[in-house]
This record gives structure tokens, sequence and C-alpha cells, in this order.
């Protein structure tokens, strides 16, 4: 069989069982059992699938996804991420759009503690909406900001998605993660920006109102109480990966045990809110798991029939400007993105597009973010993305899914600039990680 | 009466199989930060502790998985669901459901024979612990056999909302 018959026959029975609703884990296991019997002997193949659904679980290095599921989950439902939030806000000062802005600082600070963007997606929608409103704030400067931020989750590490990614592209975690940090801030600031520069040209948008000054050594003490301690345990999570003092797993297990250190301290541990936490990493990790499961066999297939190779070969034969390939594979991510989730785009197209990425001699490391900034335009891009939803379950009734759509353009804007920075000068994104030994 | 208290014993196996996963990423976590504790202040890590760790990760999946899908908590992609009216969104769920059980035929099937010959053949992990090899593929059919009996459960409720929904196969403005 051409190579490319064999491309089209897997990823078309792929992306028709997705949308017919198999799960996106079952789907691969089942183009997996029967790609298997016809390239690989039968009978041995399936015997041999059994094996490579071993490996591809038991693997010692997938398990900062698990552990910082856990660190995040535990730290938002315990409540000190608000408080943290609280501590921020006194800060701000009298800055045009003060809400907005706390929102993007909200949401960078639910993505360092985090790693569901869901979750930050319907904390800022429920707590900052109803406050915004009720000031007087229009919904380009609600729920644009709130939306945007909170999909900064997938790029601020410890990011769950990010781990997956690294595993996936064979990158190194640790690096990965550190590298993503320079997008995730450099997207915050251009938000912020964003939100100064259009309310100070229309104040109607968020009107001024009149705040309580805090007095300086209350701001002091509030952050020393609140944000450093949360701080540490951030830095006991990242810091020690950049730092190269231990492994992303590792890092990943103490800044768990950190959190609940932290809250046994603030008196704000309880048994339900941790059980909670538990079976919500349950849930996350079998589902991550099980795809990796039957992904791992997928992406064997296609290098085995030929399929990876032979478009690689193509995208090399085609004389495109490498520039315009990348391009090309970022615009089938952000389409498939539109429709899917980020989890199973990263698992089909990755495979596909690394070998290709090596040919034209770009860092994978710095492919493997642009990708990631893209999954998080995609839980934003209307018309399917999930934070969309979300934000429309959490806010008021009389904001219509037009309305959030609206809203959101201008963020997205603010995306794709950042990836077109992040593409014309890469060292911008990989001097962090180069740092690291 | 026996199907009712079969399946109340099933949903109890899930439960408990649950908590039981909760239970060993609670202690993963809690050894892996012991052994970094040993590691750079005795130099002493616990040997194995992430061998174990490996084989848990695999339980942990093929354990949790009948349970996630009982909660329909997997990765799915419903842009096209949630155009469909109910009875066209329960005849897919039948489908899927159906290829579901196929799945899980097959990784039964192999499963055992791969664990069986990994038995006789009494091979063993060459790695510090020599953990023998069965025990720990035997999770695979183990794990898939949950699944099947979740799928045949899925396919009988989704058939029942087809049967008893109104409409046609079509889309949700068609009638």
């Amino acid at each position: 069989m051409e190579w490319w018959v064999t491309l089209i026959l897997l990823f078309g029975s792929l992306l028709f069982l997705f949308s017919i609703g198999m799960p996106v884990a079952f789907s691969f296991l089942l183009i997996d059992i029967v790609g298997v019997f016809i390239f690989w002997r039968g009978e041995i193949g399936l015997s041999q699938l059994i094996l490579n659904i071993h490996e591809s679980v038991a693997n010692f290095n997938y398990l900062p996804v698990p552990l910082f599921v856990l660190m995040g989950d535990f730290m938002f439902r315990s409540g000190m991420a608000s408080k943290m939030m609280e501590a921020l806000e006194k800060w701000i000062g009298r800055l045009p759009g003060r809400l907005s802005i706390l929102g993007v600082f909200g949401g960078a600070v639910f993505g360092a503690l985090s790693g569901a963007g869901v979750a930050s997606a319907a904390m800022l929608g429920s707590v900052l909406l109803p406050e915004m409103e009720r000031r007087g704030y229009k919904k380009a400067m609600t729920l644009g900001p709130l939306l945007a931020s909170a999909g900064l989750d997938i790029l601020i590490p410890p990011s769950a998605l990010g781990v997956i990614l690294a595993i996936w592209g064979q990158l190194s975690i640790g690096k990965f993660l550190v590298a993503i940090t320079v997008p995730g801030i450099l997207l915050a600031f251009l938000y912020v920006l964003y939100i100064v520069i259009r309310c100070s040209i229309q104040p109607h948008l968020a009107p001024a109102y009149e705040i309580t000054d805090v007095a300086f050594t209350e701001k002091v003490r509030l952050t020393v109480l609140h944000v450093l301690p949360l701080g540490t345990v951030f830095f006991l999570a990242i810091g020690v990966i950049f730092l190269g003092v231990a492994t992303p797993t590792e890092a990943a297990a103490m800044g768990s045990l950190g959190c609940v250190a932290l809250a046994v301290a603030y008196r704000d541990f309880s048994w339900k809110v941790f059980k909670e936490s538990v079976y919500g990493t349950v849930q996350v990790s079998v589902m991550v798991f099980i795809i990796f499961a039957g992904s791992t066999a997928f992406a064997q297939i296609l290098a085995y029939t030929g399929a990876t190779k032979g478009l690689a070969e193509l995208a090399v034969g085609s004389q495109l400007h490498p520039i315009l390939v990348l391009a090309l594979m970022q615009f089938v991510c952000l389409i498939m993105g539109f429709f899917m989730d980020p989890v199973a785009v990263i698992m089909v197209t990755i495979p596909i597009f690394m070998p290709i990425i090596k040919i034209f001699g770009f860092d994978p490391l710095w492919f493997g973010v642009i990708i990631l900034l893209n999954m998080q335009m995609a839980t934003i891009s209307p018309p399917f993305g999930t934070l969309l939803f979300v934000m429309k379950s959490v806010a008021p009734p009389h904001i219509t899914m037009g309305d959030i759509y609206k809203a959101v353009y201008p963020f997205l804007f603010l995306d794709l600039l950042a990836m077109a920075i992040m593409i014309a000068y890469p060292p911008l994104l990989l001097w962090l990680p180069g740092l690291m030994t | 009466m026996l199907l009712k208290q079969a399946i109340a014993i099933f949903d109890r196996i899930l439960d408990l199989l649950a908590s039981l996963i909760g239970g060993i990423i609670v202690i993963i976590t809690l050894a892996v930060c012991l052994n970094v504790l040993l590691k750079y202040f005795f130099n002493l890590p616990i040997a194995g502790v992430e061998e174990v760790t490996e084989h848990l990760l695999l339980f942990i999946t093929f354990f949790g998985c009948a349970w996630l899908l009982r909660k329909e908590g997997h990765v799915t992609v419903d842009f096209v669901l949630v155009m469909l009216n109910p009875k066209s969104r329960a005849f897919l769920g039948v489908i899927t459901s159906l290829l579901g059980i196929f799945i899980c035929l097959v990784l039964i099937w192999y499963g055992c024979k791969v664990t069986w010959l990994n038995f006789l053949k009494r091979y063993y992990f060459p790695t510090l612990l020599e953990i023998p090899k069965a025990p720990v593929f035997a999770i695979i059919p183990l794990g898939s056999f949950l699944l099947l009996v979740q799928f045949i459960r899925r396919a009988a409720k989704n058939f029942k909302e087809f049967r008893f929904s109104e409409g046609s196969l079509s889309s949700k403005h068609g009638n």
C-alpha cells in the first residue's frame, strides 16, 4: 500500500471514530487492533500490542502528570489560591481596568497552581464577573480578559498538558516546563498592556471607582501571609527543576506535599477537600494514561507503515519555505483544536510533526512550546473552545454565547501576536531552558 | 433480582477500586518524597520505588478505566453529538459501546495469552526486584474484563434510550 493511502486510512478512521463519539482512547485502541493485525503479521502483532500497552503506560517519567494535577487541584479547592488573589489585588492600585487586570493576575496565579483551565475559568467567572458587572464594566473588559487569563493556565507551569506534550514529543519535561514560562508571562504582559491602553482610550468600558487605601504595611503583611508561602511551594515545584536539583517527578511530589502542609498550617485543610482532590486526580490520571496506552501503538504503526517518513519527505520535497510548513502545521493544530480536546490534538499531531520539524532543523523544544500556545488559543476559540462554554455556564443569564465570542477576539489576536513573536525570535523562548545544565 | 444484585456488587467493586487507586497515588507521592529526602541527606534511597511505581501506573490505568467509563469521564470529541437529537445520540452510544466490547474482548483474549505464556516460562523483569511478568501483564485482561462489563451496561442503557425516545434518526431540528 502506498504510504499516503495508509495515512489517509488511519487518520480518516480515527477522525471518523472521534466524530461518532467514541472516546479518544478507545478510538486509538480500535485502530491499533486493526492496524496491528494488518501490518504486524496478525496474531503475533496482537500479542505484541499487549506488551506495547504495558510499556507505554509503565513509565516513571509520566508520574508528574498525576502529581501536578493533585497539587493544583488541592490548592485550588482548599481556598488558599483565592486568599492569594485578594492579597495581590491590594497592589494593583488605581490602574484603568483594575478588575480586568486582577483577572489576568488571577489567571496567572491559578495557572501556576493548578493544571486545569476549566477550574480557572469557572473560578474567575463566578468570583470576578459579578463584581465587575456591579462596577459597571462592559462585556469587552469582563468576559475577554477572564477567558484569556483562564487559558493562560496551559502555559504557566506546572501545566499537566505541558508535561503530556513533553512526554509525547520526547522532550525534556524539566526544560519544557521552564521554556513555557516565557510565553506565559509574555502573554499576561500583553493582556495587561491591552487592557490598560483600551481602558485609557475608552474609559466607559471600565469605569473607575473609589477604592479604600490600604496601608503599605498592611499590603506587605498580606503578601507575606498569603503570597510568600504559596510562592515558596511554587518554587519547590519549578525552581528546583530549573536548578537541576530534582527531577520533575520529585519536584511534583514535593510540591504536592508542600501544598498539603501549607493547608494544614493555614487551617484550611479538610479531609473532604483532600478526598475530592484525590478523586479528581484519579480521574485525570486514568483519562490521560489510557490515551497513552492507545496512542503509543498508533504512532508506532504510523512509523512502521512508512506514513511518517512519507509525509516528512513530502514536506521536504515540496520546496515550501520552512516557515510556511511550520505555519501550515500550526494551522492544522488550530483547526483540530476548534473541535477536539487539546490532549487528543497533541496525541494525533506530534508523532507526524516532530520528524518533519527535525528534518527542517527547527528546535523541537521551541516547536512544542508553540503548539502549546496554539492549544491555549484553541481552548478559547469560537465556536467550540471548552472555556467559552464553561464561562457561559457560570456567567449571569443575560450574557449570550455571542457576547462571549465577541469579547474574546481581541485576546485571540494578542495570542497570535505572541505566537508570531515566538516564531520570529526563537532565542526569546530558548534562553531560559538554555541556562539549565 | 439477581441481575440487580450483581450490578450493585459490580458498582461497589468499581468504587472500591477508585478509592484504592486514590490511595495508591497518595502513597506514591509520599514514597517519592521520602526517597528525595533519603537520597539527598543520607544518599540511601529505597531501592525499587521507581520499578514498583511503574507497574502501579498500569494498574491505575486499567483498573480505573471502567470506573471512568461509568462516569462518562473519558475524553470524547462531542461536537457532532451535541448537534444530534437524543435518539440519534443513543444510537451512536450503542455503536460505540459495541466497538468498545470488541476492543475489550481482544485485549482480554490476547492479554490472557501473553500472561499465560509468561507464567509458564516464569519470565521476570530483568531489574533489581526481579518482579515476575505474569501478574503485571494480568492487569490488562483483568481491567479489560471490568471495562467489558461496563461497556455492556453502556450498550444496554443506550439501547433502552434509543427504543424509548421520540423522534427519528436525524438532527435536533429534524422533527
